[in-house]
């Protein structure tokens, strides 16, 4: 079963690459953002060219019209994939094989947000969203387009002193790669929580509390073997 | 090899590689020659190294940092650079109307949506006004009356340029909500096409009723005809989303989805395109001095060259 949101797609270098899929809410967060540009903009554009009189008003229409429609279709080709809004939730939009959002795509889904708003707000896009396993709504579906995270968390890894251990069974690698990923992430957390989750392992290090602490790390220390 | 050894004897690579990217995500940023002759080789090496560190289970630092950087490599290399305005000519002129000929079954279907009610609803303007009354409602005959009743500027006090602008705002967005309502099964886009003919047939309906016919008429001959093949075309582009949904073929439902949506894409480009011309002769040739005489030849001019255009557009180019 799957748990994670990752999605893996091939590259055509035979590369798989993991795209992480965003949810609703950092979506619905970059909308909001977006929305507050937007008015700002309007504002902003009313207020220049209201002294301009009747071709101002003509310009503040082609402005608006612009910003409802176009404004998502222009950021999202023309900026790497994301609108600012996206841009400040560290979202990107891609293609489902992962490569950059081209015009086509990017003018089907967000010409479908009218249909995906409906009914107020964004009713049949959160449902469709919640239903498609890849967080997709309307728009994304019928233009086949992912919404992506983009933010690069790094795992700072501490490379642990503990002397290596030999564990007292031969460990399957995804049991190998588990004892890893905690020695690199070990200082990510507090003593007691390193204690609470190695205690869980006491069958494999017969031993609790930080002396079971240091055998996990030791262990983790003598799969990854020395430089 | 151990974790500690690759890391090491591939990080400068990385470094080197993750600088490259840094600079093409940046906003028109650029490799210099020598720079970019190596990109792509550096990039298939940073694929491998990637499969190797998941291979190897080296842990999620090193397959994590791999994975955003072959990623971003991956954006930089296979990115589309096209311009939409290149080739917009030949689209607009060659391949719209091949497209449009192409789905015939569905251009009728659409003409017959939108121009039956219209065509009814005109006609009922003669012999059967109350059809009209019922059709639009009092503060839209009253607009009527003060738009295009005898003896009235039909314009009124705003300008053209600001109707352009009204014009683009709301004509345009109607065809962009026709195609939007496709993905509802074709429910939102059947509702705008037979709602579009039957309000814009009340209208005509109601001139001819109530006698704006000399006003009313030439106000509208001139960008008729683009605008309401317009209407008809954006509601092929929604129903091939409909199509995409509702009978998918021999495609998976998804898959039909995404591939009616390319078509019907093409379509309401080329739909918002003819409702731009057409906002573009409502607002400076409509509403002119020019006689009613000159407009309605004008007018008459025009959908002769919108059937010949979709008829005969592109037929003869390569």
């Amino acid at each position: 079963m799957k748990l994670d949101t990752l999605e893996p797609v091939s590259t055509p270098e035979g590369a798989v690459v993991a795209l992480r899929v965003a949810g609703p809410v950092p979506r619905a967060l970059a909308w909001g953002l977006d929305l507050v540009i937007r008015v700002v903009g309007y504002v902003a554009v009313g207020i220049a060219f209201g002294f301009f009189g009747e071709v101002g008003g003509a310009a503040i229409l082609l402005v608006m019209f612009a910003g409802e429609w176009w404004y998502g279709v222009l950021f999202e080709v023309l900026g790497k994939g994301a609108t600012p809004g996206k841009r400040m939730m560290k979202l990107r939009v891609v293609h489902a094989d992962g490569t950059p959002v081209e015009w086509g795509a990017s003018i089907i889904r967000n010409f479908l947000l009218a249909a995906d708003f409906l009914p107020p707000p964004f009713g049949a896009g959160l449902l469709a969203m919640l239903l498609s396993k890849k967080f997709q709504r309307l728009g994304d579906l019928a233009a086949g387009t992912l919404v992506v995270h983009v933010d690069r968390t790094r795992v700072n890894v501490r490379e642990t002193g503990a002397p290596p251990f030999a564990p007292p069974v031969t460990l399957r690698p995804v049991e190998q790669l588990a004892l890893v990923e905690f020695a690199h992430r070990t200082d990510s957390w507090t003593h007691a929580r390193r204690i609470e989750l190695t205690d869980l392992l006491e069958p494999l290090t017969s031993a609790k509390g930080t002396e079971g602490v240091e055998r996990v790390l030791g262990m983790a220390r003598w799969v990854e073997g020395r430089g | 090899m151990s974790r500690q050894s690759f890391v090491a004897s591939r990080r400068k690579a990385w470094d080197e590689f993750t600088g490259k990217v840094g600079k093409l995500s940046r906003t028109l940023g650029h490799l210099e020659p020598e720079e970019a002759a190596s990109f792509p080789s550096e990039y298939r090496r940073m694929c491998q190294d990637l499969t190797l560190a998941r291979h190897r289970r080296y842990g999620l630092a090193i397959a994590g940092r791999l994975n955003d950087l072959v990623l971003e490599g991956y954006h930089a290399l296979h990115g589309h650079r096209r311009s939409p305005l290149l080739g917009a000519g030949r689209f607009l002129f060659v391949e719209f109307p091949r497209e449009v000929r192409q789905y015939r079954g569905l251009l009728w279907l659409c003409i017959t949506l939108f121009f039956g009610p219209f065509l009814l609803l005109t006609l009922a303007g003669v012999v059967a006004p109350e059809w009209v009354y019922a059709a639009i409602g009092p503060e839209m005959r009253a607009q009527l009356d003060s738009s295009f009743g005898s003896g009235i500027d039909p314009r009124g006090a705003n300008s053209d340029v600001q109707m352009f602008g009204f014009y683009v705002w709301n004509n345009v967005g109607i065809d962009f909500r026709t195609f939007a309502g496709g993905i509802l099964y074709g429910i939102g886009t059947l509702f705008f096409l037979v709602f579009n003919g039957v309000v814009l047939g009340g209208a005509f309906g109601y001139a001819l009723h109530a006698g704006h016919t000399e006003h009313f008429f030439a106000f509208t001959a001139g960008h008729g005809s683009l605008e309401l093949t317009a209407v008809v075309i954006s509601g092929m582009a929604g129903l091939k989303l409909a199509q995409g949904l509702v009978a998918p073929g021999r495609m998976r439902r998804g898959h039909a989805l995404r591939v009616r949506a390319r078509e019907g894409v093409r379509l309401i480009a080329g739909a918002a395109a003819m409702t731009v011309g057409a906002a573009f002769v409502e607002a400076f040739w409509s509403a002119s001095a020019v006689p009613a005489g000159v407009k309605y030849v004008v007018g008459a001019c025009g959908w002769v060259a919108v059937i010949l255009f979709f008829v005969f557009g592109g037929r003869r180019a390569s």
